[in-house]
């Protein structure tokens, strides 16, 4: 089922070789920012706030073969040829899964880490932990979009639906997780602060490194703790929390393809 | 024979539409049988539990005796013709049935025998999605028979087909039932098609199952019995006729009655009718019963009034 997944979904991969050019492209002509810790840039390699651009090219890609690809199926009845065949109903999904995301994210991966290993070798590998940390962070957010865009094709088995669902969520969260952040500082309200980082743990990176690691006090950062300033530990905790509410939704939605869905 | 698939008491509901009711019918192995309805009846909707792709809210369902819902492995005896037969677009007819056959545990070679079977080897390397609707059904068959499955259930296998190529695939079906001893279930609204090749056949209507069994157990269950009498006295033989109670209707056409008559009831027509033309003196040229078509069987057993006379 996998190469068949394969062929439908990079039959003609034109906006997978266009995203890897342009992706290549900001990589490679990217250079590392002079006068910072070299932690923290480590730390906002990967790119900080809602998503990268780099990221966020990949993630529209997945997102896309998401709904098209699974949800296109449901909608238009090649689901049920598939439901068909001898095949366990959670081994379909995890090839179709394989095929839409498991072929970006490791094509989007591999381009990352050969362009850091290329052009900075020395500090690829002294950061390597921040930068597996920062990359894990800013993956957090789209992966639990990719997570919500599954459910509402499982759920609506339908194509249009949960790509428009997960772009508007992208939106969402770049206009209104850095001001919640901003507002949830300055009213000291712990709770939503606590529900911004867990919805994108990058952000909680982000404060901490800025604290921790420390920007030049010329760029306006403030070294030390403030109100609201994660520990690594906390940042970590947000990171596996919000890895864990996309595990859940990713398992709802299996189970429901797996046991309970009609087509 | 043993029953290949029997359901008992079916029902399934669609919030507030109740699209199955009481399904019960019985396939046996060898068997071509019908699923015979207008549209709307319930025929899909029987045919997707019966492949666990919507699963019953009520009833039993057996598909060589197990439950369909959640049970894959019971698919590797069974080929599949959907109402409307969808794969993928953009691959190549026997690139992906050859990958559905490696997929099922089948050589290669076999996607290219039942595309040539289905008439589609000068087709078969276009994208399925260039296929004309006929081509795609006929793909669908192919696709069916790919691992010489025990059971095939087609739902309406001969729409989109223009008269001969429906004939084609009724041959094919009789052809694989006899030589390969495959089973069939074919829904159709077409009956004159269905009555070609069917031994035994279920009417749906509106959820339920109105008659069920051997076709021409159904025949004689559900016709009313009808002959055509020819006589020199056709006025006075009719009148004597029409004086049996279990007489429904008699039609005078030149030297020709027409007589409608309770269902089982041929034998004592057939009695009754030389003894009174005797008895009127009237001669009596000829005898004989009109059989029931299929059309007219499901007219009956649904309750659907028939043409005017």
């Amino acid at each position: 089922m996998l190469s068949i997944f394969l062929r439908q979904d990079y039959h003609f991969p034109l906006l997978e070789i266009f995203a890897f050019l342009f992706l290549a492209g900001i990589l490679l002509t990217s250079t590392l920012p002079a006068g910072y810790d070299e932690t923290y840039i480590a730390s906002s390699y990967f790119g900080f706030g809602a998503i990268s651009l780099p990221i966020l090219v990949f993630m529209i890609l997945v997102w896309k073969n998401i709904s098209l690809g699974l949800g296109g199926d449901l909608e238009k009845g090649v689901m049920q040829t598939f439901l068909t065949y001898p095949l366990k109903r959670l081994r379909i999904l995890g090839a179709r899964l394989l095929s839409s995301v498991g072929v970006a994210l490791a094509v989007l991966t591999l381009a990352e880490l050969v362009v850091l290993l290329a052009t900075m070798p020395g500090f690829a590998v002294r950061q390597a932990p921040t930068l597996a940390l920062s990359y894990l962070a800013a993956l957090a957010l789209p992966t639990l979009i990719t997570a919500v865009v599954l459910a509402v094709c499982v759920f609506a088995k339908s194509s249009g639906l949960p790509l428009v669902v997960g772009l508007a969520f992208y939106f969402a969260a770049g206009l209104f997780l850095q001001f919640f952040v901003g507002y949830a500082v300055q009213t000291e309200n712990s709770a939503l602060l606590g529900a911004t980082y867990l919805l994108n743990p990058a952000v909680a990176f982000q404060e901490y490194y800025s604290h921790f690691s420390c920007g030049p006090p010329s760029q306006g950062f403030v070294c030390g703790v403030t109100w609201g300033t994660p520990g690594l530990g906390a940042a970590a905790t947000y990171l596996i929390g919000s890895y864990l509410i996309s595990t859940f939704l990713l398992l709802v939605s299996a189970l429901w393809f797996a046991r309970r869905l009609e087509v | 024979m043993s029953a290949v698939i029997e359901t008992q008491g079916l029902s399934k509901q669609f919030s507030r539409f109740s699209a199955l009711k009481d399904i019960s019918f019985r396939v046996q192995a060898g068997a071509i049988t019908g699923l015979i309805g207008p549209n709307g009846a319930g025929k899909t909707t029987t045919i997707k539990v019966l492949l666990g792709l919507l699963r019953p809210d009520s009833g039993l369902v057996r598909v060589f005796g197990e439950s369909p819902w959640n049970n894959p492995s019971i698919m590797r005896r069974i080929g599949v013709v959907q109402e409307k037969p969808t794969f993928p677009k953009n691959m190549k007819a026997r690139n992906y049935l050859e990958r559905i056959a490696r997929m099922r545990g089948f050589p290669e070679r076999n996607a290219t025998q039942v595309l040539e079977a289905e008439g589609l080897s000068s087709a078969a390397d276009r994208d399925i999605g260039k296929f004309s609707a006929g081509m795609t059904q006929r793909f669908a068959l192919a696709h069916a028979l790919i691992h010489n499955p025990e059971l095939v259930i087609a739902d309406e296998p001969t729409s989109n087909l223009d008269p001969r190529a429906r004939g084609d695939v009724l041959n094919s079906i009789t052809r694989l039932n006899k030589e390969k001893g495959i089973t069939f279930l074919i829904s159709s609204h077409l009956l004159q098609e269905l009555s070609r090749v069917c031994d035994t056949a279920a009417i749906i209507t509106e959820g339920r199952v109105a008659a069920c069994g051997n076709l021409q157990d159904l025949y004689e269950a559900f016709r009313s019995t009808a002959a055509r009498v020819t006589t020199n006295k056709p006025p006075a033989l009719a009148e004597k006729i029409r004086s049996l109670n279990y007489v429904t209707k008699v039609g005078v056409s030149g030297e020709n009655l027409l007589v409608e008559a309770a269902p089982g009831t041929t034998a004592r027509l057939f009695r009754d009718v030389p003894q009174m033309a005797d008895d009127i003196g009237a001669e009596l040229y000829g005898i004989e019963s009109k059989s029931a078509s299929l059309e007219e069987l499901f007219r009956r057993a649904t309750n659907v009034p028939g043409p005017p006379d």
